[in-house]
């Protein structure tokens, strides 16, 4: 499925008269069965876009529709067709096996059973689900839990798949499992992923195609290559700090700028 | 019938997370026995020394509160724990996942639970029901049966109404707690006012029992009704299913624009 | 002895800070107060002539007057020694050069302090505005006001004791809500202990409920003979040193499984 995202904005009411423009007419689209990367610095709007396009947060103008479904109308259709996988936000419940909230996934999104039978073994070899599945969340590692989570999200074969903050807090050798795992799902479904990280190398593994955001506006849409050819550097981290400090100096200079006029 | 299969391993789910804890769900369970066992006897004490309160008998009183706590275990085994949570869903952020499932978020919260603490309630509540009844000869004929059934279906959705309200606040991130806690505490919550006549208390009190927080209808005006006694205006006895109309379009009405509040501005 | 009170004044600010919260809770104890104030009033009016252990009056004054008790002897010592033990806090408390039970004593004595003034004070002035009717026995209040410091010394202590519990229970709730029926009836704070069928009254006497309210209530409210004050004081000193006892064994007992389990 394509994600479509039109002119979105958002805009937060804080205490009386004070708005923040989180979100500031962004407009992108993500094709069929593409891994794309959001990042951008903390507070940059990432988050609020990742929540419009989840149908969490609606947006106060534009619209997002997904393969020409809206939220309004179609809100079921979509939610049975996308996974969303919350690094800080388990699904899974605490104190019961994983094998269980998965069973219960499965009946949620009418799973059939031979889908299930299917998933489950490439879950157990790829993530080595089947090494922790009889046990209750609260016993596993972090790595373990996301690995489980990303099971669920998947279980029922979504067509999109949103993935906020996946690795953060994970040990080095289960970042590069689950890497693989996404890596693989994209490839053998198909399946239209969208990854929000702070952690650039999941975006040097996994995407082509990457989205910065930075005070609610969309300042580079375009692949990695190019990126990397127009700052003349391999180094992403190193591009991704100068992007994020050229921000940070321009709106210090605004803010000065500002001062100034006032004085 | 998806719903069903959904709500038996929401259920299976929930007990087995509480096994998880030894013995903690039948301590659980007796304690709640007790305490729901301890008013019972408190109420047993008074009567002791007393033979009536404003005209009621000890069994009427009893017939007529426990009619109220039949509907209030029943609502609150649904939708007592679901409100109670929602501000801490709400703070946490952790109300997103259920906005990204396949099933709405009420209808989520309201099967993943299984709220069995309620149910020493609802047993005692069925007993003194029982035995109150039997002591008190009401010439039941269909008509007034079915009447009682309406009514205590009336209950349900008052009490599940004043609940939602109340969780819905959430929404807005006020702190619904001490509300809650305000019209519910086994101790000193408003509801309690309703386990006596409510004739007892001055005007003030009754508007509000019967058109603010309408808990006065859950029990004490339809059974007033059935037992023949003296009411402010006949229409009392059969206000009941309309006050419930009310509240149920009010619930709904808080919930919808709490979520699009959510919505809108996240949290 | 400072360092003391300044738990104390944690404990004042702690239960101020949440303005909310005082509201609601003044609030409650109004809504409970008018609701004994019109059964018992009720009670009365529909049984005159009926032979009652207590006067309409003695009753709606031991009524009022447990109410206003309640603002300052109710604590949440037990959910908070809970809470600290199940966290592991506690184990942060005993490398402090301080006794953990002295500082729990002048925390809530800081809490009662906030009561005392936020709750009781102003229930009693608008209580004197409300019922005209005396409130106390005048020549019996010293010894009651004694009686109301033992009796908050045995509230105390009895919440030390089930609060330590959670040393050997994984869920502390179901205890502290049984605890808290069986106190609430027995200890007289609902229902004047004078009205209790004969085998209530003969079990209470061996429990020590009855000294934290019906004891202080009854000596503030309704006239005695000095040797039945005398005897009463004595029963309560019995149970503070009976309390203060089985608070040490607990304590240490406790302490000793903490040791060993690290924690």
């Amino acid at each position: 499925m394509s994600i479509n995202a039109d002119n979105l904005t958002k805009i937060y009411r804080l205490k009386k008269k004070q708005a923040k423009t989180a979100v500031d007419h962004v407009s992108f689209t993500i094709p069929d069965g593409e891994i794309t990367g959001f990042i951008g610095p903390n507070g940059a709007g990432k988050s609020t876009t990742i929540k419009m396009m989840t149908g969490i947060l609606i947006p106060d103008s534009g619209s997002v529709s997904i393969d020409g479904l809206s939220f309004k109308k179609n809100r079921k259709q979509i939610m049975m067709k996308t996974g969303v996988v919350f690094g800080q936000k388990s699904v899974l419940c605490w104190d019961i096996p994983v094998l269980d909230t998965l069973k219960l996934f499965r009946d949620m999104y009418r799973v059939p059973e031979a889908v299930y039978k299917e998933n489950m073994e490439l879950f157990s070899e790829i993530l080595g689900l089947d090494e922790f599945i009889g046990q209750p969340p609260r016993l596993l590692s972090l790595g373990q839990r996301m690995k489980a989570d990303l099971a669920a999200a998947l279980l029922y074969n979504p067509d999109i798949l949103f993935l906020d903050e996946p690795t953060i807090g994970i040990d080095v050798l289960s970042k590069e499992r689950i890497r693989n795992f996404i890596e693989r799902i994209n490839r053998e479904r198909h399946t239209t992923i969208i990854l929000t990280t702070h952690d650039v190398s999941d975006i040097e593994k996994l995407c082509k195609r990457m989205i910065i955001i930075d005070k609610g506006s969309i300042i580079y849409d375009g692949t990695l290559g190019e990126l990397k050819e127009n700052y003349g550097t391999t180094d992403l981290e190193e591009i991704i700090k100068q992007i994020y400090l050229a921000g940070e100096q321009e709106a210090a200079e605004s803010r000065a700028d500002q001062l100034c006029r006032g004085a | 019938m998806y719903l069903l299969k959904m709500y038996r391993h929401f259920v299976v789910i929930y007990m087995k997370g509480k096994l998880a804890y030894h013995c903690s769900l039948l301590f659980e369970l007796i304690a709640n026995t007790i305490q729901i066992g301890i008013y019972f006897a408190g109420f047993l004490v008074i009567f002791r020394n007393f033979d009536n309160i404003a005209g009621w008998s000890r069994d009427e009183v009893l017939f007529m509160f426990t009619t109220s706590w039949l509907a209030y275990s029943l609502s609150c085994f649904f939708f007592w724990s679901p409100m109670k949570d929602m501000g801490e869903l709400i703070r946490s952020g952790k109300f997103d996942l259920y906005l990204t499932r396949p099933i709405g978020p009420m209808l989520y919260m309201v099967l993943q639970q299984f709220q069995y603490t309620f149910i020493p309630r609802l047993v005692l509540s069925v007993y003194f029901w029982i035995r109150s009844m039997s002591k008190l000869s009401i010439a039941w004929n269909a008509q007034s049966l079915l009447w009682y059934a309406v009514n205590m279906l009336s209950a349900f959705v008052i009490f599940s109404s004043i609940t939602v309200f109340t969780g819905s606040i959430s929404f807005w991130t006020v702190k619904s707690e001490e509300i809650v806690s305000l019209l519910t505490n086994n101790n000193y919550g408003l509801k309690n006012y309703t386990d006596y006549p409510v004739t007892i208390y001055n005007k003030g009190v009754r508007f509000l029992l019967c058109f603010i927080v309408p808990y006065a209808f859950t029990g004490y005006y339809p059974v007033a009704g059935l037992l023949g006694k003296p009411l402010p205006h006949p229409c009392f006895a059969y206000l009941s299913p309309l006050i419930a109309f009310v509240s149920l379009v009010a619930a709904k009405f808080l919930w919808s624009s709490g979520l699009g509040h959510y919505n809108s501005a996240g949290a | 002895m400072r360092k003391y009170l300044d738990y104390s004044w944690i404990g004042i600010k702690e239960h101020t800070a949440y303005a909310g919260a005082v509201r609601a809770n003044f609030v409650s104890k109004i809504v409970y107060l008018y609701m004994q104030f019109a059964m018992w009033t009720a009670l009365f009016a529909s049984n005159a002539g009926k032979d009652v252990p207590m006067s309409r009056d003695g009753t709606l004054r031991y009524v009022i007057v447990a109410t206003i008790l309640s603002a300052f002897v109710e604590c949440d010592v037990i959910g908070r020694i809970n809470q600290q033990i199940r966290t592991g806090d506690i184990a942060n408390r005993l490398i402090r050069p301080m006794d953990f039970r002295a500082m729990v004593f002048f925390r809530q004595l800081g809490t009662s302090a906030a009561g005392l003034v936020l709750y009781a004070l102003p229930l009693t002035i608008l209580i004197a505005l409300l019922y005209r009717e005396p409130l106390v026995c005048s020549e019996q209040l010293p010894y009651g006001i004694l009686s109301v410091l033992l009796a908050y010394l045995i509230q105390f202590l009895y919440s030390l004791i089930i609060g330590l519990m959670a040393f050997w229970l994984i869920v502390t709730w179901p205890l502290n809500m049984l605890l808290a029926a069986i106190y609430k009836l027995l200890s007289g704070a609902w229902i004047p202990a004078a009205m209790f069928p004969d085998l209530l009254a003969k079990i209470n006497l061996f429990l020590p409920f009855r000294a934290i309210y019906a004891i202080p209530v009854s000596i503030i409210t309704t006239p005695m003979s000095q040797d039945s004050i005398r005897s009463e004081l004595g029963v309560q000193l019995l149970w503070a040193v009976i309390l203060f006892g089985i608070a040490e064994l607990t304590w240490h007992a406790g302490r000793k499984k903490l040791i060993v389990q690290g924690g």
